[in-house]
């Protein structure tokens, strides 16, 4: 084991020009794979936020007596999708609108009378956005006499969730291609030292080595190549991550949520080292005494 | 230890080995002879399992071939030291470590390595080129790195295939000497050679080769 690392190790510095080259090529690899689990995961997060800031409005119907409200926010509280509700009576209404018209609250002035209905505002519970158990509650609540209207941005929300579907389906399809073009480029560069060392090989082979004697270098080499990739593909995302935040951060506050999980910083050495092993696998394919 | 049982080889449509029969004791030694081309090399190769018989059985220290797993091979080999008409010593190694790696191959550490070497080299009489590497000696030094190789696993059987083809004769006699004195520690040696002048009055058993076929078992 020591001796085989020995081995990896001094072949990884002997063929030290063509490593280079792979692990630059792997690292720009890993480095796409990084920014798209990178946006994923953003796109992931910020998506996931959205039925939290999106909320239901419902409008209640004029005249509807205090027993079919409480009613109504039991029922509601109950509902799993629910997070919590808050009743806004006519006159918290009124209040709200003034606040929010500020300076312009004059045009108020003239009302003798509240033109305004009572509602109950439903946040929804983070993560639990599923469509047809939003549209169920809904329809549900259209039906009932004591609601007037239910306003709820559904066909926003169902546009995001639709464009983040999509986003996912590519990103997978991009993610396969990466992996599987990683794979190669360890599958070429193992397969071609594999050929130098066919002399040694056959030696070792006459003087009792395993198999897994004279896999162990190559597989120590090719997972070296691929952490040392995915540490230039990580260094490569972190670094974009802290210019884009630095850069973008006050011309565009929204972007400002976006997130690097050091986790993904960290999966990217070791990913690279499975694919670099995946690929040196491949390369040494069945040896034969 | 070794047995060969109606053993057929052949190559192509050359039939290198008919029908051989044969079987050695442990701790003997044996001269295997013929002229060239007459199968004394391919019955090494078969011992050593570079080569498959196509008929017969070869059994070679409890294993035999009919029933070999192919992940015994290696195991096998480290029972059986070889002594290569080529050598096969790795150029970009120094002698240490082209002794060394029969070992490591085994997982031995390196203090006893260290330890083990040193004896195999001093046996061949070449302590003192232990870090030169093998372009930078003589033919019979080669030759006699590759004997120290064979044997520092404490192999129980030594195959040799021509060790004195290219060598002068205090060289040729040099190496004979190494034999003789491996096989008195009880290890089995088996010697290829069309040399007969080797075998001639040393009272050992030989068999002899032609065109594949074993000829005569002239036992010592
Ligand atoms: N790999 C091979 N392919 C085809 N023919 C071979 C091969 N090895 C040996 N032979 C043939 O088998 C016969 C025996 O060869 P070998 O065992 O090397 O004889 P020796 O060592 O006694 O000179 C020869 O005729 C040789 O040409
Ligand atoms: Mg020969």
């Amino acid at each position: 084991m020591i001796y085989s690392i020995k081995l990896a190790l001094k072949s990884l510095w002997f063929e030290k020009w063509i490593h280079m080259l792979t692990v630059v090529t792997i690292g720009v690899g890993l480095f796409v794979l990084g920014l798209i689990f990178f946006s994923l995961y953003n796109i992931e997060g910020i998506t996931s936020r959205l039925p939290e800031r999106f909320s239901v409005m419902v409008f209640l119907s004029e005249g509807t007596g205090n027993r079919e409200i409480n009613q109504l926010k039991a029922r509601l509280s109950e509902d799993p999708i629910v997070e919590r509700i808050k009743y806004i009576s006519k006159d918290d209404a009124l209040v709200e609108l003034r606040t929010s018209l500020k300076d312009a609250a004059y045009i108020l002035e003239g009302l003798d009378e509240n033109p305004l209905f009572p509602s109950i505002e439903i946040r929804l519970k983070k993560n639990s956005f599923d469509r047809t158990r939003v549209e169920g509650l809904i329809n549900e609540l259209k039906g009932l006499r004591s609601v007037n209207d239910v306003v709820y941005g559904e066909d926003l929300l169902g546009t995001i969730y639709t464009i983040r579907n999509g986003v996912k389906t590519i990103s997978a399809g991009v993610i396969l291609l990466f992996s599987m073009a990683i794979i190669f480029v360890c599958y070429s560069t193992v397969k071609i030292l594999f050929y130098r060392r066919k002399e040694e090989i056959e030696i070792f082979k006459l003087l009792g080595a395993t198999k897994a004697f004279i896999r162990l270098p190559f597989l120590i080499e090719g997972g070296t190549l691929g952490f040392l990739g995915g540490l230039l593909g990580g260094a490569g995302t972190y670094i974009l991550y802290r210019f884009i935040n630095g850069l973008v951060i006050s011309d565009f506050p929204m972007l400002g949520v976006m997130h690097l999980p050091l986790g993904l910083v960290a999966a990217l050495p070791a990913g690279g080292a499975i694919l670099g092993i995946i690929g040196s696998t491949i390369a040494l394919g069945r040896l034969r005494f | 230890m070794i047995g060969f049982k109606d053993v057929t080889r052949i190559y192509d449509n050359m039939t290198a080995l008919r029908k051989v029969t044969f079987g050695i004791e442990k701790g003997e030694f044996v001269y295997i002879t013929g002229p060239s081309g007459a199968g004394k090399s391919t019955l090494l190769k078969l011992i050593y399992l570079a080569e498959k018989p196509d008929e017969g059985t070869i059994r070679i220290a409890g294993w035999d071939t009919d029933t070999l797993r192919e992940s015994a091979i290696p195991y096998l080999r480290r029972n059986i030291g070889v002594v290569f008409q080529d050598f096969k010593l790795l150029a970009n190694r120094t002698v240490y470590d082209n002794i060394a790696l029969a070992l490591r191959i085994r997982g031995f550490g390196e203090n006893e390595i260290k330890g083990r070497v040193q004896d195999a080299l001093k046996l061949v009489g070449l302590r003192h080129k232990t870090d030169n590497f093998p372009v930078a000696l003589s033919g019979g030094e080669q030759q006699r790195i590759t004997i120290a190789r064979a044997i520092v696993g404490e192999p129980t059987v030594l195959l040799a295939d021509e060790p004195t083809g290219n060598l002068d004769v205090d060289n040729a006699a040099g190496i004979m000497k190494i034999f003789k004195e491996i096989n008195a520690r009880g290890t089995t040696i088996l010697i290829a050679t069309h040399n007969r002048e080797l075998f001639r009055n040393t009272g050992l058993r030989v068999l002899w080769f032609d065109s594949g076929n074993l000829v005569a078992d002239e036992e010592g």
